[in-house]
């Protein structure tokens, strides 16, 4: 089965729909990133956690500890337990008595808005919790937020998820990205498929998506002062080979100009498979791109066992078809 | 005249513009300084000390003295700090520190730089531009001179050593912080502008297997040796994983761990004390191959190594070490 042209072309899919996936990740980052998405669902988890108490949430978001991880005009998009509890627990007892202050603390003296009740009630529940009893206020606290935020952390990749959807339906229709045309490119043009499969190789070898890209390595280990630059040419989230590439792959023009020609019949089955193209393709990307790099990773490593490429350009079809014809 | 009153506005148009975009973390640098100092263990310059502590640490806290000021040849908010300042043979710097402060005196003073997003501020902090007496001993910033090696001509190489009473930070936890740092980089005609998330985490115990030969850092102003780098892999705290390959260690000459350095046999394994630092020869040789433009990349670092623990000289144990498998990759 090594080098069988179907290998190369599931490939070729693999990279077509992890360049899609990294586009719809770099936009949905961006958005995120505009919009404080993070922030604002982290705000509205601590504002649960409180009781809806908004004077408390306030005071809270105002202590210094807090405040200080903010950025910009936005709240913080982070808080760690260990912050969130010595502040929690510090507006809670009020600015008379020490944060640690067992008593000060369950009875919330620091409080005084409305909702004061609640809350007291919830973290005397917290703060009541004997199964290990040796561990303080602030450690049941900490834990108390930690699985407040893991809830948080669901809501977010469920956001996250609808707008990779989204995003995933603007860039397939955006570049035609239909998966049967891709697929019939790739089967029928060898030039098309070798050159991908080469770019794929390239992007199969560079980092896992999601991963943060060092700014230098230092390959020769007996000279520390002597580092390599990785990627100098910056941010692109495709290559200006990879745009090629999926250039070919992807384009309206070849698709108009065979509408024009085309009865309205004909034209709208031709619609309707397109159609299908597209969900395949949407439904493909909203699984990301680090899905589709392990998966291209897969198809590499089976590909690399098998016999020299050049037995595997024998068994291709004839390779007559221009480009996304 | 001119040149420096295009300098003064070119810069506050710097900050003007940076401001609304920056969450308070954004750092800078003059281009110039990075190509001087990024394979530099130490700075030299002359030292205003606004605000210092009356006493140090305790040691239980770090040991270390804070002094809060301005150089000129930093032109950033700024803190130096004398490590083990309770110490015996840092009492004349630690007097020496007190005489000066709020006086106005600019005194010569040493030491290894330090960037690193520990207090950063709520507004940029531009390289060059003026910076203000400090309001108090720990003001924000993101420049250090850490430790101080040399004061008002009173050397101190042997405050870098562990520190008694102290508990350093463990390697899983603060590398594992380290490695998730990201920063944005900037990079403009004549400066470097990089903002990144707050992170603290000094004072780390960690073994470290050295991966190559040690290397000599570019000579100081007095053309003198400023110390040595060596690249080494960075062991968890179990011993039987790598936390970190190749990351950059920053020996200061004339300090017992340069000294251990260099009684190291190759691929020793050391027990060492450490405090990162932002990896500058990277930044340089990032900017020279890249050109202009902004990027998002993770936060390069490298360690001051500020002390070796048990009269550790490094012992030879690299086969063991083979068997050792990594967890995370490059530290740059």
């Amino acid at each position: 089965m090594f080098g069988l042209p179907i290998l190369e072309v599931a490939i070729g899919l693999c990279f077509v729909y992890l360049l899609l996936a990294l586009i719809c990740s770099t936009i949905n980052e961006t958005i995120a990133g505009i919009t404080s998405r993070r922030a604002k669902l982290l705000e509205k988890g601590i504002n649960s956690l409180l009781g809806d108490n908004p004077g408390l949430k306030q005071k809270l978001f105002a202590h210094p500890l807090i405040a200080s991880l903010a950025s910009g005009s936005s709240g913080p998009s982070y808080i760690p337990s260990s912050k969130f509890a010595l502040a929690l627990m510090d507006v809670v007892t009020g600015p008379e008595k020490a944060p640690n202050d067992p008593a000060a603390l369950r009875a919330a003296t620091g409080i005084t808005s409305e909702g004061k009740h609640n809350f007291r009630q919830t973290l005397t529940a917290v703060l009541a919790d004997e199964r290990d009893h040796v561990r303080t206020d602030q450690a049941k606290i900490e834990d108390w937020y930690n699985d407040a935020m893991a809830r948080v952390s669901g809501w977010y990749k469920r956001n996250t998820l609808i707008w990779i959807w989204a995003l995933a339906a603007i860039v397939t229709f955006s570049l035609n990205a239909d998966t049967f045309t891709i697929f019939r490119v790739l089967w029928t043009n060898q030039g098309v498929r070798s050159a991908v499969v080469e770019s794929a190789k390239a992007r199969a070898q560079a980092p896992r998506p999601e991963e943060l890209v060092p700014l230098v390595q230092y390959p020769t280990q007996d000279k520390p002062k002597e580092a390599a630059s990785v990627n100098p040419q910056g941010n692109a989230v495709l290559t200006d080979q990879e745009r090629t590439e999926l250039g070919q792959l992807t384009s309206w023009k070849s698709d108009i100009e065979k509408w024009q020609k085309m009865d309205t019949g004909p034209l709208v089955g031709d619609v309707l498979l397109h159609l299908l193209g597209w969900l395949f393709t949407i439904a493909a990307v909203s699984l990301g791109a680090p899905f589709w790099f392990d998966m291209l990773n897969k198809f590499m490593n089976v590909r690399n066992s098998g016999p020299p490429t050049g037995q595997a350009s024998n068994s291709a079809p004839p390779a007559s078809t221009p480009a996304n014809a | 005249m001119k040149l420096q009153i295009a300098k003064t506005c070119s810069l506050g148009l710097l900050f003007f513009l940076l401001a609304p975009f920056t969450n308070g973390q954004t750092l800078v640098l003059q281009q110039k300084f990075i190509q001087k100092y990024h394979n530099r263990a130490t700075i030299e310059g002359n030292f205003i000390v606004d605000h210092a502590h009356p006493r140090p640490n305790p040691p239980s806290q770090d040991g270390d003295l804070h002094a809060a000021g301005r150089s000129d040849a930093v032109e950033l908010p700024m803190v130096s700090e004398v490590m083990n300042a309770a110490g015996a043979t840092q009492q004349a710097v630690v007097n020496a520190i007190h005489a000066n402060e709020g006086t106005g005196k600019a005194v010569p003073i040493a030491g290894a730089w330090r960037i690193w997003f520990e207090h950063p501020s709520t507004a940029p902090q531009v390289q060059g531009a003026t910076v203000p007496p400090a309001a108090n001993t720990n003001p924000n910033h993101c420049f250090e001179i850490h430790p101080i090696t040399e004061y008002a001509g009173q050397a101190v190489p042997d405050s870098l050593q562990p520190i008694n009473g102290y508990t350093p930070k463990d390697p899983d936890t603060a590398f594992g912080q380290y490695e998730k740092l990201s920063t944005t980089i900037q990079i403009a005609a004549n400066t470097v502008t990089l903002t990144s998330k707050q992170v603290g985490y000094n004072y780390v115990k960690f073994t470290a297997q050295l991966a190559g030969k040690p290397d000599n850092l570019d000579p100081n102003d007095e053309g003198q040796t400023d110390g040595q780098v060596v690249l080494a892999n960075i062991m968890g705290s179990e011993g039987d994983d790598v936390l970190v390959n190749n990351l950059r260690l920053i020996f200061v000459a004339g300090t017992l761990p340069a000294k251990a350095l260099q009684s190291a046999p190759a691929g020793a394994t050391m027990e060492l004390l450490g405090i990162p630092r932002v990896d500058l020869n990277a930044i340089w040789t990032f900017l020279q191959q890249s050109g202009t433009g902004t990027v998002t990349r993770k936060l390069p670092y490298e360690m001051i190594v500020v002390g070796v623990f048990s009269g550790d000289s490094g012992s030879n144990d690299s086969a063991s070490t083979k068997k050792r498998t990594t967890r995370r990759s490059d530290g740059s």
